[in-house]
C-alpha cells in the first residue's frame, strides 16, 4: 500500500512534540507532590515540636502535663486522623495512642519521617526525641497523620496538570494537522492539476506556485510531456505527409483513367478501363479514410480542432455536394428538420466525414433509387443527427458488427471498404456523441447521433 | 478559354492540363510559384488552378498577392491537405473554391465552369448552358434567339441558378440574393416564382429540379 506523507509526517511531527510535552507534565506533578509533601511534613513537625514543649521535669523525671481538653485540641481534624505518642526511655509509654507503633529516633537528635501503616490505612510519621542527660532520660515524641489531605492536594495538582498539559496537546495535534495539510496543499493542487487534464492537453505544468521541493517532480513531467508532444506531432506529420504523398500520385491515376476512358471513345469495350476507374476510386476512398481513421482513433484527440459547430449548416452544405451524385444515379437525397442552428462541439472536418460517409452508405447499399434523408434535429440539450434510407436496412443481428473495421453485411454490393461506419463510430466517440442504428417505420436504415449541444451565443 | 495551372507534381500537372486542353481549354503550367506570380503579371486567365504546396513561394502567398493587385480572377484552389483551416484560410484569403485530392475529373470541370459564370455573370458577360443564355448586363434571356418574357424576379433567380448549375442552390441563398435587391421573399413567394419561372422555361432545353430541403438545380431538361 502506497504510504501517505501527509500521515508520515504528522505521525513524526506529534511524535516529537507531544513526548516532551508529556514528560514535563510527569515531571511538574512530581515536584509539585513532593514540594507539597515537604510543607505537610514541615506541619507535622511543628506539631510533633508543640507536643514536646509539654514534656516537663518534675521530681527528677519527666512528665506531661495534658489535660484532656489539650489532647483533644490536639487531635482535632476535620479531615486527617492525628495520633501521637510520647514514651520516656525509662518509664516506657507516657501518653497517646498505643496503635501507633513505637518508631526508633534518629540517633543525631535530628527529626526522622516514616511512612508506616496502622490497620492498612497508610501513615506519615515524624519522630523527635528529647535527650534528658541529667536524668539519663530520653523522651521521645511520635506525630502521625493519615494521607487523606495528602492525596487531596494530590488528586488537585494532577487536575491542574492534566487540564492545561491536555488543552495544549490538543492544540498542538490541531496546528500540526492543520500545518501538515497546508504545507503538503500544494501536493494537492499539483495532483489535482495533472488529474483534472483533457488528455490532449500537453501544455506544460505551472511551475511558479509550485514549492521548491517539487520543482525537480514538476519539471521531470514536463520534460516527459514535452517528448509525448514531441512524438505525437511527429506522428501527425507522419499522417499528413502520407496524405499528400498518396493523394498526388492517387489523383494522377484517376485522372489517367479517366483520360483513357475518354480517349477510348463511347464505342470502344469500356470494361477493363470501368474496372480500373472503380478500383483507384476505391483505393483512393479507402487512403482516405485510414488516415481518417488514424485521426479520429482515442489518443490522438490533440489532432481534433474543437469548435462550435452548425450542425445544420454543416449537413446542409455536406449533403449539398452529394447530390450531384445522387441525382446521377437517380436517388433521392433531401433535408429536413429544424431550420435554425444547432451548436454543437466538433471538429468540422470530422463531422462532415461522418455525414460524408453516411450518405455513401445509403448511396452505395441503399439500392439505386434509394430515398436518403438527412436530419438534424435540436432537442432538450442535444442536437440529433439522423441518416436514414429506404434500402435493404441492416438486420438487427448485424447492427453491431457493422461497426467493426472491414466487416461488410453478406450479399451486399461490392465496392465499399467496410470502413465507413467505424469511421462514423471513432468520430462518435472523439465527440462523446451517441451513435444508434435502427430501422425507421418505413424500412431501411436509420443511422442517429446524437450530440450534446451547446449554447448558440457568439 | 485560358486556364493557368499552379501544380509541382509533373505527372498530375501533365494529365490534368492533357485532360482540360481536351475539355476545349488552353491551360498553361507552371511548377512554383514565382513563375506562377510572373505568368499571371504577364498573361490574361480565365481561371486559375492553384496547388497550396509548392516550392518557392507557396499557394497561399500566390493567392495573396493576386487578391493584393485587385484582381477578380476565379481561383480553385487544388490541394492534398484536408485540414479544415486551410480551407478555411485560403477561402478567406479569396480563393472561390477548394477541391481536395483525389478529386474526380467531372467534379473539377463542373467547379470550374461554375467558377467561370459565376466570373462572367460579375463582369457583365453573357453566360450560356444547354441553349439558354444569359445577356447579365441586359438582364435578358434568350432561348434560341429569342427572348423569354421573364420579371426582374425571375430573372434573379434563373441567374443565380444558372451561375451554379449543376449545384444545389439553397432556399436561403436565393432568398438573400434576391433581398440585395431590395426585395422582400418569404419561402413560399420562392416556390410562387420558381413554379411560374418553370411554365417560362418549359421547352427551352433546361428544367428546374426542386430538391427535398437542399432547394433547387438547374439541369438538362432530359434530365443529364
Amino acid at each position: 500500500m502506497a504510504v501517505s506523507l501527509q500521515r508520515q509526517l504528522f505521525k513524526q511531527l506529534a511524535f516529537t512534540t507531544i513526548l516532551p510535552i508529556l514528560v514535563t507534565s510527569l515531571a511538574i506533578y512530581w515536584f509539585a507532590v513532593r514540594f507539597a509533601n515537604q510543607i505537610y511534613d514541615q506541619d507535622l513537625l511543628e506539631s510533633a515540636s508543640s507536643l514536646a514543649s509539654q514534656v516537663q521535669r518534675k521530681g527528677g523525671v519527666v512528665s506531661l502535663q495534658l489535660p484532656p481538653p489539650a489532647v483533644e485540641m490536639f487531635v482535632w481534624d476535620e479531615v486527617n486522623k492525628i495520633r501521637f505518642r510520647i514514651d520516656s526511655k525509662r518509664r516506657g509509654f507516657l501518653s497517646g495512642f498505643r496503635e501507633l507503633p513505637l518508631l526508633p529516633p534518629a540517633r543525631n537528635g535530628a527529626a526522622i519521617f516514616y511512612d508506616e501503616y496502622i490497620n492498612n490505612d497508610k501513615i506519615r510519621a515524624v519522630v523527635i526525641s528529647l535527650p534528658q542527660e541529667s536524668l539519663d532520660d530520653e523522651v521521645t515524641v511520635s506525630v502521625s497523620e493519615t494521607l487523606n489531605k495528602r492525596r487531596q492536594l494530590a488528586a488537585r495538582l494532577s487536575l491542574l496538570v492534566i487540564i492545561p498539559q491536555s488543552l495544549l496537546i490538543i492544540i498542538t495535534t490541531i496546528l500540526l494537522r492543520v500545518g501538515v495539510r497546508r504545507g503538503l496543499r500544494s501536493l494537492d493542487m499539483l495532483e489535482q492539476t495533472i488529474h483534472e487534464r483533457r488528455l490532449n492537453d500537453l501544455t506544460p505544468l505551472p511551475t511558479l506556485d509550485v514549492p521548491k521541493e517539487l520543482q525537480p517532480f514538476t519539471s521531470a513531467i514536463n520534460t516527459l510531456l514535452e517528448r509525448l508532444n514531441e512524438a505525437l506531432s511527429t506522428q501527425q506529420r507522419f499522417i499528413e505527409n502520407a496524405a499528400h504523398q498518396l493523394r498526388t500520385p492517387l489523383t494522377t491515376l484517376k485522372l489517367q483513367v479517366e483520360q483513357a476512358i475518354r480517349e477510348a471513345g463511347p464505342a470502344a469495350p469500356k470494361l477493363a478501363l470501368h474496372g480500373l476507374r472503380a478500383t483507384i476510386d476505391r483505393t483512393a476512398r479507402l487512403s482516405n479514410q485510414l488516415l481518417l481513421l488514424a485521426r479520429a482513433e482515442p489518443g490522438s484527440e490533440l489532432v481534433l480542432h474543437m469548435h462550435r459547430v452548425d450542425l445544420r449548416a454543416l449537413a446542409l452544405a455536406t449533403g449539398a455536394t452529394w447530390v450531384p451524385r445522387a441525382l446521377a444515379q437517380g436517388a433521392d437525397l433531401g433535408i429536413e428538420g429544424d431550420e435554425c442552428p444547432c451548436w454543437v462541439m466538433g471538429d468540422e472536418l470530422l463531422l462532415g466525414e461522418a455525414i460524408n460517409n453516411l450518405i455513401d452508405n445509403a448511396l452505395r447499399y441503399g439500392g439505386k433509387s434509394v430515398c436518403v434523408t438527412l436530419k438534424v434535429e435540436s432537442r432538450q440539450g442535444h442536437c440529433e443527427l439522423m441518416v436514414e434510407d429506404n434500402g435493404p436496412g441492416v438486420p438487427e443481428s448485424q447492427r453491431d458488427a457493422v461497426l467493426d473495421r472491414f466487416h461488410r453485411v453478406p450479399g451486399s454490393p461490392a465496392g465499399g471498404s467496410g470502413l465507413g461506419l467505424s469511421i462514423v463510430q471513432e468520430i462518435a466517440r472523439a465527440h462523446k456523441a451517441e451513435l444508434s442504428l435502427d430501422s425507421p417505420a418505413s424500412g431501411g436504415l436509420r443511422v442517429r447521433m446524437v450530440f450534446a449541444a451547446v449554447s448558440g451565443g457568439t | 478559354m485560358r486556364l493557368l495551372l499552379v501544380e509541382d507534381d509533373e505527372p498530375l500537372a501533365n494529365t490534368l492540363a492533357t485532360s482540360l486542353r481536351q475539355g476545349g481549354y488552353a491551360v498553361d503550367w507552371m511548377a512554383n510559384g514565382n513563375d506562377a506570380e510572373s505568368a499571371l503579371q504577364t498573361q490574361t486567365y480565365d481561371a486559375l488552378i492553384l496547388d497550396l504546396n509548392l516550392p518557392g513561394r507557396d499557394g497561399f502567398q500566390v493567392l495573396q498577392r493576386l487578391r493584393a493587385r485587385g484582381t477578380l480572377l476565379p481561383v480553385l484552389i487544388l490541394s492534398a491537405r484536408d485540414a479544415t483551416q486551410d480551407r478555411v484560410a485560403s477561402l478567406d484569403l479569396g480563393a472561390d473554391d477548394y477541391i481536395t485530392k483525389p478529386f474526380d475529373l467531372p467534379e473539377l470541370e463542373a467547379r470550374l465552369r461554375a467558377l467561370i459564370r459565376r466570373s462572367r455573370g460579375r463582369s457583365g458577360s453573357k453566360i450560356a448552358i444547354d441553349g439558354l443564355e444569359l445577356d447579365t448586363v441586359a438582364r435578358r434571356a434568350t432561348v434560341a434567339g429569342t427572348v423569354l418574357d421573364l420579371t426582374a424576379r425571375e430573372y434573379g433567380l434563373l441567374e443565380l441558378l444558372v451561375v451554379q448549375a449543376d449545384q444545389a442552390v439553397s432556399k436561403s441563398q436565393l432568398i438573400a440574393s434576391l433581398c440585395e435587391w431590395g426585395e422582400e421573399m418569404s419561402s413560399n413567394a420562392i416556390d410562387i416564382q420558381i413554379h411560374r419561372l418553370r411554365r417560362k422555361l418549359d421547352g427551352s432545353g433546361t428544367a428546374i429540379r426542386t430538391l427535398r430541403g437542399f432547394g433547387y438545380l438547374i439541369e438538362s431538361a432530359d434530365g443529364g
